[in-house]
């Protein structure tokens, strides 16, 4: 081996990422030869100095005012049915706006899966599977959202305008990731990692639903 | 999965927050050696930390949250890269790409010091090295991200320990 062949390998080589034969060579090389062995210990000189960095460097200022103001500020949802008995008229129509909500997005998630079936069609997409395991992921939640909805209205004497203007936000942020982890896979049809998103976003859906305080059936 | 981040993901701030504070450190000097810049750093480590509020419900603790946490934050920190160079390829005249290349190194009459130093580095070799050599990621893994192949990679890398030793006098 001559120095331009050593040269070109020892970046693997001072990393330890050189398959063992190579290394051999190289260590036979090193051994006769003094500036390549300098170059050699220059490049692992500075490794070491890269990974004695500090993994954690403290902000100059607090982000986190920042932060709460663009992710809007979402509470943790608590259900006090005594406190929050409200009058029939007021309950009522806050129930049916939530009811509309999530009948909206039962049919939204309808139609943006579908949207999505035709785009990855369109692209003449040859991976049936994932198509047919994304309509699966879609009408197992869609039955669940469905029949949260339902319960809803049993217990629509329960919810105040807070709690609705909550779920309302909670909901939009939600679509929002789904919409846009379905445009990702409509871009990217083979990504099992964004059905697993999209699967992921709908249960955190559902969860946001029942945090409300009411469940299945 | 933590009772910390299941709460956050049922929407409540003060859990997510909690979370905030945990990883902001670590996810801030992240952003300050993938863009070399501190001003710069703190909008993505903001925008990284909004991007998991968003995504949070994907997270379903097949791996620990700071791993899941700082692969967010790559992608976050190199879309926005991509975007600024679409920016700077159709926005701005020949003369301010060379000025914002100027502005943007290091003086090298001054002692460098190692965080300068990778800081002054060309974008995608600094990339590759900090990825690499910093954050542990492979060459296969720096490659997928940027839509690169893995010889590029090793190229960029390459270039970046020769530029860093340079700089450093070594």
């Amino acid at each position: 081996m001559n120095c331009e062949d050593a040269r070109r390998r020892l970046d693997d080589y001072a990393d330890g990422s050189q398959p063992e034969l190579e290394r051999h060579e190289n260590d036979g090389h090193l051994s006769g030869c003094a500036a390549c062995r300098e170059e050699a210990e220059s490049i692992r000189g500075l490794l070491a100095d890269l990974k004695a960095q500090p993994r954690e460097m403290a902000p100059d200022a607090d982000m986190w005012p920042a932060i709460a103001e663009r992710t809007g500020g979402a509470r943790t949802v608590k259900v006090d049915f005594r406190r929050w008995a409200r009058s029939g008229a007021i309950a009522a129509m806050a129930a049916a706006a939530v009811v509309v909500i999530a009948a909206v997005s039962t049919l939204v998630v309808e139609w943006q899966t579908e949207q999505l079936a035709t785009a990855m069609q369109r692209r003449e997409y040859r991976a049936p599977a994932l198509l047919v395991e994304l309509r699966a992921v879609h009408k197992s939640y869609a039955k669940s959202i469905g029949q949260l909805t339902t319960a809803l209205q049993h217990r629509r004497d329960s919810l105040s305008p807070e709690t609705m203007a909550i779920v309302e936000q909670n909901l939009k942020t939600i679509e929002s990731a789904i919409a846009e982890a379905q445009e990702a896979l409509a871009a990217d049809p083979s990504s099992k990692g964004l059905l697993r998103a999209i699967s992921g976003l709908y249960a955190a859906k559902l969860r946001m639903l029942r945090s409300v305080g009411i469940t299945n059936g | 999965m933590t009772d910390r981040i299941e709460r956050a993901q049922r929407g409540d701030q003060g859990a997510f927050e909690q979370l905030y504070r945990d990883h902001v450190d670590r996810i801030f000097a992240l952003c300050v050696r993938l863009s070399g810049d501190r001003l710069k750093a703190q909008e993505l480590t903001q925008d990284a930390f909004v991007r998991a509020w968003e995504q949070l419900g994907t997270f379903r603790g097949d791996s620990a949250f700071s791993t899941w946490l700082h692969s967010l934050t790559v992608n976050v920190v190199l879309g926005a890269a991509r975007s600024e160079a679409r920016y700077r390829e159709r926005v701005m005249s020949d003369e301010e790409k060379v000025q914002t290349a100027v502005a943007s190194v290091a003086d090298p009459g001054v002692g460098i010091d190692l965080e300068r130093a990778i800081a002054a580095l060309p974008e995608g070799a600094r990339t590759a090295l900090v990825l690499h050599d910093i954050e542990g990621y492979t060459h296969a893994e720096i490659a997928e991200r940027q839509g690169l192949s893995p010889g590029t990679s090793k190229a960029q890398l390459h270039r970046a320990r020769k530029l860093l030793r340079e700089a450093l006098n070594r």
